[in-house]
């Protein structure tokens, strides 16, 4: 098991830390860096869908938990009482 | 505020959006792993998804190759993430930017995309993305321990934490720009699309979903800068 663990280790750590040797102050092209500013919100949209159908018992109760985590959001709610809100929210729709 | 007390206040919010999902890691654990192999997985593979995947490998008894490999593929969404991180560190060392890389995670990723150009730098992001993983690794811990404590309502509805961070993350951004939630919604429905499709691993799903996504994006930006 420890074996695997260490095997796993290595299986995530290769993706992430090879970028740091490509991206050696090299000039990237203009359209590369706009495509780059763009992932994080491709990346949270992806991220949210379709994982949140499954993310608490039934799909209904997960979209109903992210849409009150969203007027949270929308009222400028600190992350933190986002979070932690829609926990409490999802317990009481259980 | 202080810099660095806004970056430990970004990293607290990652955590503590971890931690439910930590805890019921460790919960889920208990019947397959020990206490130590527990901790080991959290602090060295540092990947929810990647972490639960292992463990409904393991009790389905799949072959250490096929979770390697699984893990690798889920996982390889975060060289794109890591990409976009160097590139805004770019200016660093090379041992700075793989120790920062290191510890990419989706939240933490996402969370740094938004903060100041006054934040991007070393400090800052190593601040916020120790301190998250300091909750994530205390945390799977915990639930190993305290697991039997926690009624199940509440470890099935702590389920929504990380969803509820990423749409706490996204909600800023759309107010900026409407063109940030075109991309956000093709990318949920690039992924909806993907993951029916079962021929392609999930992992791939999340990667081939994003960069399309992005590059829509990068498509709208084009025809903004004609007009």
């Amino acid at each position: 098991m420890i074996m695997l663990i260490f095997a796993l280790f290595l299986a995530t750590i290769i993706t992430r830390i090879m970028p740091a040797f490509l991206v050696g102050g090299l000039n990237f092209p203009q359209w590369l860096i706009t495509l780059l500013n763009y992932i994080p919100y491709a990346a949270l949209g992806v991220l949210i869908f379709p994982g949140l159908l499954s993310a608490v018992e039934t799909p209904v109760q997960g979209i109903l938990g992210g849409l009150f985590a969203m007027i949270l959001a929308l009222f400028r709610v600190p992350l933190f009482f986002i979070v932690s809100g829609a926990i409490v929210f999802v317990y009481f729709l259980i | 505020m202080n810099i660095y007390r806004k970056s430990l206040m970004d990293g607290l919010t990652i955590g503590l959006g971890y931690l439910p999902v930590a805890m019921a890691f460790g919960i889920t654990a208990k019947p397959l792993l020990t206490g130590l192999e527990t901790f080991l997985m959290s602090f060295m593979v540092f990947g929810g998804a990647s972490q639960f995947l292992a463990l409904q490998m393991l009790s389905a008894s799949s072959s250490a190759a096929a979770i390697i490999i699984a893990v690798f593929v889920l996982n390889s969404r975060h060289f794109v993430m890591s990409f976009k991180i160097n590139y805004d560190l770019q200016q660093e060392a090379l041992w700075k930017k793989l120790l920062i890389s290191a510890y990419v995670t989706d939240e933490s990723f996402a969370l740094s995309a938004g903060i100041g150009e006054d934040r991007k730098n070393f400090r800052n992001y190593l601040i916020i993305f120790i301190t998250a993983y300091i909750f994530w690794v205390a945390f799977s811990v915990v639930g190993y321990m305290a697991g039997e404590i926690m009624s199940e309502e509440w470890v099935a509805a702590s389920g929504i934490a990380l969803y509820a961070l990423f749409i706490a993350l996204l909600v800023p951004a759309i107010r900026t720009h409407y063109k940030y939630l075109l991309v956000a919604v093709l990318g949920m429905i690039l992924h909806f699309v993907f993951t029916a499709m079962e021929f392609i691993p999930s992992g791939i799903a999340i990667i081939l979903a994003m960069v399309l996504a992005a590059m829509f994006g990068l498509v709208l930006e084009k025809r903004g800068d004609k007009v």
